[in-house]
């Protein structure tokens, strides 16, 4: 545990002091100091209008995971129940999502909804719609039939088999789409707002680096790191740890 | 046996092919009211084959399954409760969440009744004090019995079981056989029980259905003829499963 402290200090010690290394030596306005880009994060906290535009990105992260979420795993499981369904999610919509560059469904998108809401949450969803849909489709391929037919004894309603029994077996599936897809949509944001809106983390981005400072292009993107990292490793590993594993259906047949 | 008892559940001409291969040929028995009937056959016979046929797990193509003279339909029939060989939890429920389940799954509310049927459907299995446990925390001795409970609280008129204590060491067995037996005389339920233990049958039996192989046919249907409680080392026991054991070949 103390040796896993250490290390992490080291590690981290050893990036802040080769970016200060790497500064220095350039000494250029195109490379800021880590001690400039805190302050320009700091700057950035202060001004209250930030806030507003990270609340925006936040918001469109959500909203966005939360359609591809619901569409991703809609499609999924409607995948065990008709066939129909396996052969367009299988053969057209999921080769789709997955190939076309989430760049290129930005850029539709700008097209037909401007410089709104709507693009970069749209974007989003195309963006972690597949992770559901693929997860999902392990999901329902890993799970353990015995107990479908076990619930079967007891009732012919296949809706109440799937809320009580087979949602269950699959939250663990959502929960690691759910992740990665929220490390993919906040991505997706920033660049849908680069070019898509006319606010937002990836907005103020664009606007930093169209003045050209530099600082402040460093400062928003050490802000949307730490929002990162705080999401997966605080949020997502906590409940990882407090409730997933318990979890684990696919591991444990009883 | 048949006289004055009431057939419970009847078994008409079941056969299964798997394109030319006779699994099961024309399956013909009863179960009476209060019996234990157990089915015993040789392993890869096709007995837990037939109890999912029963069960409706299988659909059937032949033959008719009788539960109190009204042929079952396609789906779990009403009044059958299974009792399988691995337990069947869900693991993210506790023991009480688990008996819970057919209630839930049947579209009925949990209000007093259902929690008060939980309640003593795990107080019947010896599980009171473990009703908030998982699976993974209970003895698999233990997991076999909350889904004996499970299967209990629907008061299913017929339990088939399909070699529920396969898998346990020999004193969870002979415990949870001791155990059933109470159970079953405490209530109003006929057992069907799959095995391939001579030794279990005879000592659980009231009449013991012994199975051929290839192709499955009904080869015997012996009467035990003991009463109750039973020695398991009695002559009595031992002879009857000679002749058992005689007829499996």
């Amino acid at each position: 545990m103390v040796k896993k402290i250490l290390l992490g200090m080291g590690a981290t010690a050893l990036f802040w002091g080769l970016w200060w290394a790497v500064a220095a030596v350039s000494n250029s306005a195109l490379f800021p100091t880590p001690w400039h880009t805190l302050e320009a994060l700091v700057d950035i906290l202060a001004a209250p209008g930030s806030w507003r535009h990270i609340g925006v990105s936040f918001y469109r992260v959500m909203a966005g995971t939360a359609l591809g979420s619901v569409a991703g795993a809609g499609l999924g499981i409607s995948t065990r129940y008709f066939g129909f369904a396996r052969t367009a999610v299988g053969v057209v919509i999921y080769p789709l999502l997955q190939s076309v560059p989430t760049i290129c469904w930005a850029l539709v998108f700008v097209l037909w909804f401007g410089l709104s809401d709507t693009t970069p949450i749209l974007a989003v969803a195309t963006a972690v719609a597949p992770f559901f849909i693929i997860n999902i489709w392990e999901g329902l391929k890993e799970m353990d039939g015995n107990l479908t037919e076990m619930a079967s004894m007891f009732t012919p309603s296949r809706s109440r088999i799937l809320t009580r029994v087979i949602m269950p077996m699959l939250y663990p599936y959502i929960f690691a789409a759910t992740r990665s897809s929220l490390m993919v949509a906040w991505k997706v944001v920033i660049l849908g707002e680069i070019f898509g809106a006319a606010s937002g983390m990836g907005y103020m981005l664009s606007v930093a680096f169209e003045s050209y400072r530099i600082a402040q292009v460093f400062g928003w993107t050490l802000a949307f790191a730490v929002i990162l990292l705080v999401s997966d490793y605080g949020v997502f590993n906590y409940i990882d740890r407090k409730f997933v594993r318990k979890w684990k259906p696919a591991e444990q047949k009883y | 046996m048949e006289t004055g008892r009431a057939e419970i559940l009847k078994v008409n001409g079941i056969s299964l092919k798997f394109g030319e291969l006779e699994v099961l040929e024309d399956i013909n028995f009863s179960v009476y009211a209060g019996e234990v009937v157990c089915i015993l056959g040789p392993s890869g016979c096709g007995k837990t084959t037939l109890l999912r046929i029963i069960a409706g797990l299988i659909p059937r193509r032949e033959g008719s399954v009788l539960l109190n003279g009204r042929e079952s339909g396609k789906s779990a029939p009403q009044g059958l409760g299974m009792v399988f060989q691995e337990p069947r939890l869900l693991p993210w429920r506790t023991a009480a969440g688990n008996v819970e389940l057919p209630f839930e799954l049947a579209g009925a509310g949990l209000g007093e009744t259902e929690h008060q049927s939980v309640a003593s459907a795990l107080a019947q299995v010896n599980l009171a004090d473990f009703a908030g446990s998982y699976p993974h925390q209970l003895s698999g001795g233990m997991r076999q019995r909350v889904s004996l409970a499970r299967t209990l609280v629907t008061n299913p008129e017929v339990l088939l079981m399909d070699e529920p204590l396969t898998g346990l060491d020999v004193c969870t067995r002979e415990e949870l056989q001791d155990e059933i037996i109470r159970i079953w005389q405490a209530r109003q339920v006929s057992l069907l029980w799959v095995t391939h233990d001579p030794e279990e049958a005879v000592y659980m039996a009231d009449r013991v259905i012994v199975l051929s192989n290839r192709p499955t046919r009904v080869q015997a249907i012996l009467e035990t003829g003991l009463g109750r409680p039973r020695l398991r080392n009695s002559p009595e026991i031992a002879a009857l499963e000679q002749q058992v054991r005689r007829l499996l070949g």
